[in-house]
């Protein structure tokens, strides 16, 4: 199994502290419907919020759960062009959201 | 009436505090057993409401109901079986302060039809960080029954008793709808339509239950089928899903079909906890604080070897004192048989194969009640999921996952309760690869056999060219080799008898909480049993049988004049020389025996097979005989050499008797060239039947027990081979 190389950003090229809006998880299998499934949908706001103490894996956060994986896997999950915010301080915007 | 007793199923993600749940709704009214073939705990237990008598099945926590694996399966086969009724209800446990994750699963539960009770639980937590939930508005939306409870407090458990006991009384099915568009709708209704043929709904299923069971199939085969290894699917119905995934593929929709599935229920998901959750808006857990320390390059790096450092030392050294306790005490009984019983084979029999195999299972209990002491409290504490976070990354280089280094560091106790910690692992074949390696860990049992042949082939002075003490090299290099051989034979395995997909790592670190230690003792106890009647009764029978290999048939001659001199020696008037003469016949004796026994003789007729390794018999029935425990060589050699079985590595007679041992042709048998040969056999020989027989326990199997069987020991034989006849080309002796 490989993955293609993505164009564009990915989860995988986002800094601690950063969030990402998800386009697309690409290549298929088993990975893809178990990402799909713990939330890694369209329009999903992920946030990386720690790289392990020897560069990988990562722990994301999505819809206030914690969730980590490896850099190669992150490689696969596409995010919306020109959209990742900065480090924010307290909460990110997506947990802003389910305040509502 | 209605009272006849109703079953329901405990479902929930893991980490939904799903177990304690469980614990505190039945108390000790549990019992643990085994899914069939595979080693998922199944635990069930007793719940009295009034007097109704429910039987909750604690279902392993999963994030979704869908399978690619047997393992996974186990849970949706007990919420949603595709063969049979299935429960009366569910009792859905979701943590409370994680609902935007933990509803997904439960809205699938709903959509199956299952009358179900929806638990939030650590309320209590919750609450501390400032979530306020709504559950009659999140009772509307769903249209099943909400409680807020907290298995830890005991807050809200009369409720949800009487909330499950009304939903027994009165089954409702909620009322949940996916928006599912035109396209996908077409796609599960033929699936549906597959369904209603290769598993049609059993007696009692009518109406909208027996719709929404359908529809609950049909969505389980389209996101589990395709890139599985689901075994029971029927061909039909593999068929229809792969002939629908095509379709999607080609078509140009934008967004594929599975994931506008999933998406629907996330809509759902959404809704509810929008209608009925308040989160403050600035409140950092405690776990966030916890981390920056515990996963830090530095600090957690620190930490983490403290930690396991803690396991080793318990596994190692806390361990002792209960097992030379055991020891003692085995010891003590088989005198007490012994003088109890009349002289004879039965005394024999009771003592050395029945007292000595029950001491060679119970000796195993403190490590595997320690191990597993630490893998509940980390587990349950939080710090498991960052071992496997902190670890991955070394232990992907062989292809394993984060969770397989507390098991292989296990090893190197002992690997009968490493192979039992491999549980933690999610994947099957990860599970396995990581139980077949890890005996290649060179564990506490082979201590005394390497330090008897440092003792004899290296006496200490000695040194090697660079002024080091040979034997603490060629310790240090068993060692080596030991670990060497671990993470190559689980990469060797990982690319060939086990070869798959690397199954990602896909980890949740949950919060960190105080373990609870009623459910710490629980877990340790139900792991321990589980040991002593499974792998235990193995363990112990063949314990006997090796005993009677080694102990019949009997030379009558020679047992006839050992007698006779054995009578002339009581007659010894001086206390002192006839116990010394005593002793001395009945080391004979023994020897005689042994040499003597089914398992001597093999030891011969199989000595030109290990000749090559610089191996003679004697060494052959030490093989033979170390198989009921490694260490088990140093008494035998004892025997043998005619220094008695109670001979350990430090005796000194032992020690001058195998140095002044000659091979046929007169020369010296242990060289240091035999020595190092016979350790790095004993690195890699899987001698062990303990180890066996818990790997057969686990894996469900012979299979994987005769394959480690047979790879450990061609290993074991080739190295030897290569090590001593190298060496001799070399010039050694």
């Amino acid at each position: 199994m490989s993955t293609t190389p993505a164009p564009g950003r990915t989860v995988a090229d986002l800094r601690v502290g950063e969030t990402g809006t998800v386009d697309r998880i690409v290549g298929g299998g088993a990975l893809r419907r178990r990402l799909l499934e713990l939330g890694v949908l369209r329009g999903a706001r992920i946030r990386v919020v720690r790289v392990a103490p020897m560069g990988d894996p990562i722990e994301l956060e999505l819809r206030g759960a914690s969730l980590s994986i490896r850099h190669y896997d992150a490689h696969s999950i596409r995010l919306v062009k020109g959209d990742a915010s900065a480090p924010s301080v307290g909460r990110g915007p997506d947990e802003a959201k389910a305040t509502s | 009436m209605s009272h006849e007793r109703k079953r329901v199923v405990v479902a929930g993600n893991p980490n939904a505090g799903k177990t304690s749940l469980f614990n505190a709704l039945t108390g000790s009214n549990a019992r643990t057993g085994n899914y069939p073939g595979i080693t998922v705990d199944r635990r069930t237990g007793t719940l009295a409401i009034g007097s109704r008598s429910v039987e909750l099945i604690d279902v392993p926590g999963t994030y979704a109901l869908t399978a690619r694996s047997a393992e996974e399966q186990v849970a949706i086969d007990e919420i949603l079986p595709n063969d049979r009724v299935g429960p009366d209800a569910a009792l859905f446990v979701a943590d409370a302060g994680a609902l935007s994750r933990h509803l997904y699963l439960a809205t699938q539960i709903l959509e199956s039809g299952l009358p179900t009770l929806l638990c939030l639980n650590m309320i209590d937590e919750a609450r501390a960080l400032g979530t306020r939930i709504d559950t009659d508005a999140m009772s509307r939306e769903l249209g099943v029954p909400v409680v807020a409870v907290s298995a830890r407090t005991g807050e809200g458990l009369p409720a949800l008793k009487d909330a499950l006991d009304r939903l027994l009384e009165a089954p409702s099915s909620s009322t949940i709808e996916l928006a599912l568009d035109d396209t996908l709708r077409e796609r599960l209704s033929t699936l549906e339509k597959v369904i209603d043929e290769v598993w049609p709904a059993p007696r009692g299923f009518d109406g909208k239950r027996r719709d929404a069971r359908r529809a609950a199939l049909a969505r389980w085969a389209f996101l589990s089928i395709g890139d599985d290894e689901l075994t029971n699917v029927p061909v039909a119905l593999r068929t229809a899903v792969l002939q629908a995934d095509r379709e999607d593929a080609s078509s140009a929709t934008d967004v594929p079909l599975d994931e506008r599935l999933v998406t629907a229920r996330y809509a759902i998901v959404d809704r509810v906890v929008a209608a009925s959750v308040t989160k403050a808006d600035k409140t950092t857990r405690a776990s966030e604080r916890i981390d920056a320390v515990l996963t830090h390059p530095v600090w957690g790096l620190g930490a983490f070897a403290v930690v396991m450092a803690a396991l080793f030392q318990a596994l190692f050294a806390w361990s002792e004192p209960l097992v030379g306790a055991i020891e003692t005490a085995v010891a003590w009984l088989q005198d007490l048989a012994r003088s109890a019983l009349p002289e004879g084979p039965l005394a024999e029999l009771i003592a050395d194969g029945v007292i000595a195999g029950v001491g060679n299972v119970v000796v195993f209990v403190p490590q595997i009640a320690l191990l597993s002491l630490f893998i509940v409290v980390l587990e349950d504490s939080g710090y498991l999921a960052r071992v496997a976070f902190v670890i991955d990354r070394v232990m992907r280089g062989v292809g394993l996952h984060g969770r397989a280094f507390v098991p292989l560091l296990s090893g190197f106790a002992c690997a009968v309760p490493a192979v039992m910690a491999t549980r933690t692992i999610e994947s099957r074949r990860d599970r396995l690869v990581t139980m077949l390696a890890l005996p290649l860990m060179s564990c506490s049992a082979r201590l005394p056999v390497y330090a008897l042949v440092v003792a004899i082939v290296f006496p200490p002075g000695t040194r090697t060219s660079i002024g080091l003490e040979a034997g603490a090299i060629a310790l240090l290099a068993m060692y080596a080799l030991s670990v060497t051989a671990t993470l190559a034979a689980a990469a060797v395995m990982k690319r060939t008898v086990l070869k798959g997909a690397p199954p990602a790592l896909l980890l949740e670190l949950p919060p960190y909480r105080l373990p609870q230690i009623t459910n710490v003792l629980r877990t340790v106890a139900d792991r321990t049993w589980q040991f002593l009647a499974n792998a235990g009764t193995m363990i112990a029978a063949i314990t006997i049988v090796l005993w009677a290999l080694l102990s019949f048939p009997r030379d009558e001659v020679r047992e006839a004049a050992l007698d006779a001199r054995a009578e002339v020696a009581s007659a010894i008037a001086s206390e002192g020389e006839r116990d010394e003469a005593l002793t001395a016949i009945d080391h004979e004796r023994a020897e005689a025996r042994m040499e003597n026994s089914l398992g001597g003789r093999f030891g011969r007729v199989m000595e030109p097979a290990i000749e090559p390794l610089g191996f003679d018999w004697k060494i052959g029935i030490g093989l033979l005989a170390s198989f009921a425990a490694r260490e088990v060589l140093v008494g035998t050699l004892g025997i043998v050499y005619g220094v008695g079985g109670e001979a350990d590595e430090t005796n000194d007679t032992l020690r001058e008797r195998l140095r002044a041992a000659r091979r046929d042709d007169g020369s010296v048998l242990f060289t240091p060239l035999t020595g190092v040969s016979l350790m790095v056999f004993f690195v890699l020989a899987a001698q062990c039947m303990s180890t066996l027989a818990a790997v057969k326990r686990e894996s469900g199997t012979w299979r994987w027990p005769l394959f480690m069987l047979v790879y450990m020991n061609v290993l074991a034989y080739v190295a030897s081979l290569i090590v001593y006849q190298g060496g001799r080309l070399l010039g050694f002796v």
